[in-house]
């Protein structure tokens, strides 16, 4: 279903008479250009490249999650027939703490190659330390097990609680409390303080006449994407670099796996395979500096491949962490004061997304005076890395818990408090911004006039909602629209589709060019081919890489209406560009030129045309806002949980491809049902991981799950031509808090702890 | 002039925990400068880590970019994304 709440979207002339939108491509639904080929298996991906030479690297990793390195010794490996090559960590460069990417991220490379193989020590259960290449993967694997390692086994220290104390081990000498002052002597596994703070909440909760308290847990989750790590490298003779591999960014992976391996940028060239879903965890880099090391020492290429289990244990989930919520309110529902203090498990490595769970726990609501402070701690875990809203559901979860309960406690409808209490226009989130035009109130009242709010329930069963906000972002992006000979037309940008952007950025081509959507063919081009691009990531490409494209169509028209009026023998401004074609404005006896006719003589008129567009979209992201209905029954007898109906409703801004806009909502909500229900790591008293598959880390699958029903509110966003907001991420952030509800309101209990396995349930259910 | 508000955190550090700053200037280079003059290092602290908002427009990557003179400029976490 979708709702159009515009204030008029059709701004900048793009205007067409196809869709209901008033658009002629953009909001229709043609099917996806890469879509064939993935479902015929013809798509290229990761593992599937296959080189002239190439030989298998396999990775040793660490069996214990804490222990210093003591001795790596290679001489069995060697001595196996078809092993060509070894490394450690002494073959990278030596970092320092201060290497960090230059810019507003503090993303650390000190870290990062520590990451990406141990130096002196190990920090969780699969660490890489060493890495092996032979002619065959058998060869390779059994090489790998030949290496032998000797550690001195130190004691693991495994949740954000523990790391905290004390006297817990500590994990890195060097690591002292950001955020306080004055910054600690002593190092500790703290890694940053966090505050936000509006008004004065501790007064103004004095003002409450209900205050609801609680705790709330989650556990390290995994993204789960389907298509885990690989990648190919080549060293050639010149000393330049080809990696061939499946991720959000090929400038990601140029960028960071040259400062890991000490090269300049200009020598490595990535070439993006098709990505089998990322949803974050692709946004860094595992296996690439280990291939081109492994080829420059082999003089080979070398492809790597994790499994499934090297995945689960190595790769970047998301974090783990406590929640305690503290919200007062007035009798009549009014919000006074509210208060978060969030802990997150960062993994091995400082930079959880703790900073971004205190700035988005309370933006659904309009709270004077809100205070959020946030815990980044180190743990003996993988480091974790972004997933979809990184850092909101866990927040959102204990503050739309705590929402439900103080509907509870009013006896008011809980949308309806939400809708009275909901931020808007004006609205100053804690991080200090005021909001634009958002939709947050539309997505209320949409939520609570779906039949599904309005069916009644039955025997064991509970409705939950809940809501959830995510910032969306811009940033770099590069398009270049070229016109075929033919009158086609081919869109090249650097950003990986890992969610059907190819169809939206061919739409909006469509729209501005004329060109009918069928006869654009986008694609996405190698790091040498386009220039450079921001990774796929923050709900930015069809907002960013989108505008992108726009622009270079525009240039592109700009070209061709050029070459028309150097025909006609006009002056430029003497041509205006409409429905596809030149036209000549003061001489309607001229033919107008399409652009078939125009690309046809394109060699005549100066040569082949193309536009290009280069931008750094710094503003203008519209935020996301959601609401979410879940429909649970409940087995008083097993715990088991049912999910009977879920409905998403989002803002989405304009739908340029509805059908993906719907599937983004679908597959945000299937994860974080996913999350809510039945998703953890489950590790040993010595800290390691237990469950590494998919058997018994268990994502919901198809018959898990009913029809996830969507509901697009389209509030079209004033920062982009088209109205676009980023989509991809709001949709992960209220599941947990609306099955949570869900549950709690089904067996009378609040839940206060994800997963919700049926043991939990059954444990709160018999507690009285 | 722009008023300026910095993070908890920042201001702890370098300002005696006053968070907002009313700073006469006409980019956001110009606040920076401005306020390491009064507090020195906060230059750095405010280059690291920090998006900046300049009223209601969020700024990941900001450099130059023009203040009006009544504008509100607050740097806070950077966003990242998955």
């Amino acid at each position: 279903m979708t709702l159009q709440n515009g204030n008029g979207h059709n701004g900048n002339g793009h205007n067409g008479n196809g869709a209901s939108n008033g658009y002629k491509y953009v909001g229709t639904r043609p099917v996806r250009p890469d879509g064939v080929d993935k479902v015929t298996g013809r798509a290229n991906f990761g593992a599937d490249i296959s080189l002239n030479g190439m030989i298998y690297g396999s990775v040793v990793r660490s069996p214990h999650a804490h222990a210093k390195i003591k001795k790596i010794n290679f001489d069995k490996a060697l001595k196996l027939k078809g092993v060509k090559a070894v490394i450690s960590g002494k073959d990278f460069p030596t970092l320092k703490p201060s290497d960090k990417l230059p810019g507003v991220a503090p993303l650390s490379f000190y870290d990062m190659s520590r990451n990406v193989i141990a130096r002196d020590k190990v920090l969780y259960d699969g660490h890489a330390i060493a890495a092996v290449a032979a002619t065959t993967q058998a060869i390779a694997d059994k090489a790998a097990k030949l290496i032998d390692v000797e550690y001195k086994i130190l004691k693991p220290v495994m949740t954000a609680a523990d790391a905290m104390k004390e006297k817990a081990p500590v994990l890195h000498d060097d690591l002292f409390t950001e955020g306080v002052d004055p910054t600690p002597k002593k190092a500790s596994n703290i890694a940053k303080r966090t505050e936000l703070k509006l008004g004065d909440p501790e007064v103004a909760m004095q003002s409450a006449d209900f205050i609801v308290e609680g705790d709330y847990s989650t556990e390290t989750v995994h993204q789960g994407y389907i298509e885990p790590h690989a990648c190919a490298a080549n060293f050639a003779q010149d000393g330049s670099v080809s990696i061939w591999a499946s991720s959000q960014g090929a400038f990601m992976i140029r960028a960071y796996t040259a400062r890991l391996c000490g090269m300049s940028t200009s020598k490595i060239k990535v070439i993006p395979a098709e990505i089998g879903g990322g949803f974050g965890g692709k946004t860094t880099i595992y296996l690439e500096p280990l291939a081109l090391m492994l080829a420059k020492s082999s003089g080979r290429p070398v492809k790597m491949t994790m499994s499934r289990t090297e995945v689960m244990r190595a790769t970047g989930p998301t974090s783990g962490g406590t929640a305690h919520v503290k919200i007062g309110a007035k009798k009549d529902g009014t919000l006074v004061a509210g208060t978060l203090e969030l802990k997150y498990e960062a993994g091995a490595f400082p930079g959880s997304p703790v900073a971004l769970g205190c700035m988005t726990g309370f933006a659904p609501y309009d709270l004077k005076d809100v205070a959020c402070l946030g815990w980044d701690v180190v743990v003996n875990r993988p480091k974790a890395a972004a997933y979809r809203a990184p850092g909101a559901p866990v927040a959102a979860y204990a503050v739309e818990s705590a929402m439900d309960e103080l509907a509870h406690k009013l006896g008011i409808d809980p949308l309806t408090l939400r809708r009275k209490n909901s931020a808007k226009e004006g609205t100053k989130a804690v991080y200090g911004v005021e909001f634009d035009r958002i939709g947050n109130e539309d997505c209320l009242q949409a939520a609570q006039k779906t039949k599904h709010y309005n069916t009644p329930l039955g025997e064991n069963q509970g409705r939950g909602v809940a809501s959830g906000f995510w910032f969306n972002i811009g940033g770099t992006s590069s398009a270049e629209v070229m016109i075929n000979e033919d009158g086609t037309v081919i869109v090249a940008t650097g950003s990986p589709d890992i969610g059907g952007s190819r169809a939206s950025m061919a739409l909006m081509a469509a729209e501005v060019l004329g060109v009918d959507v069928s006869r654009i063919k986008p694609l996405v081009a190698d790091t040498e081919s386009v220039p450079y691009s921001d990774l796929t990531g923050g709900s930015r490409v069809t907002f960013a890489t989108g505008k992108a494209v726009i622009d270079a169509a525009e240039d592109a028209i700009k070209d061709m209406k050029r070459r028309a009026a150097k025909v006609w023998k006009v002056d430029f401004d003497q041509v205006d560009w409409e429905n596809g074609s030149a036209i000549c404005i003061e001489n309607d006896e001229i033919k107008p030129m399409s652009v078939a006719d125009i690309a046809q003589i394109a060699g005549k008129t100066g040569g082949a045309i193309s536009g290009k567009a280069n931008i750094n979209v710094t503003k203008g992201a519209g935020p996301g806002f959601g609401t979410h209905i879940c429909d649970v029954e409940v087995d008083p007898e097993t715990g088991r949980v049912t999910v009977l109906r879920y409905t998403a409703i989002q803002d989405v801004g304009t739908a340029i491809h509805p059908s993906y806009v719907e599937g983004q909502l679908q597959g945000g909500a299937a994860q974080g049902i996913g999350w809510a229900l039945n998703e953890e790591y489950v590790y040993s008293k010595e800290g390691n991981l237990l469950n590494t598959g998919f058997l018994d880390y268990r994502v919901p699958v198809a018959s898990d799950l009913p029809m996830i029903d969507t509901v697009l509110v389209e509030v079209p966003n004033a920062g982009h031509p088209f109205g676009v907001r980023g989509v991809g991420e709001t949709p992960i952030v209220p599941p947990l808090g609306a099955v949570a509800n869900a549950v709690s309101n089904a067996i009378g209990k609040r839940m206060t702890s994800l997963p919700m396995s049926p043991a939990k349930i059954l444990q709160k259910i018999d507690a009285g | 002039m722009a008023k300026v508000e910095i993070p908890i955190e920042v201001a702890r550090k370098f300002t005696k925990g006053v968070t907002s700053h009313e700073v006469d200037a006409s980019d956001l280079q110009d606040i920076i400068i401005s306020l390491d003059k009064d507090f020195p290092g906060i230059k750095e602290a405010l280059n690291t880590g920090l998006a900046v908002a300049i009223d209601s427009s969020i700024l990941q990557d900001w450099f130059l970019e023009e203040v009006e003179q009544n504008s509100k400029v607050r740097f806070i976490p950077a966003i990242e994304g998955g």
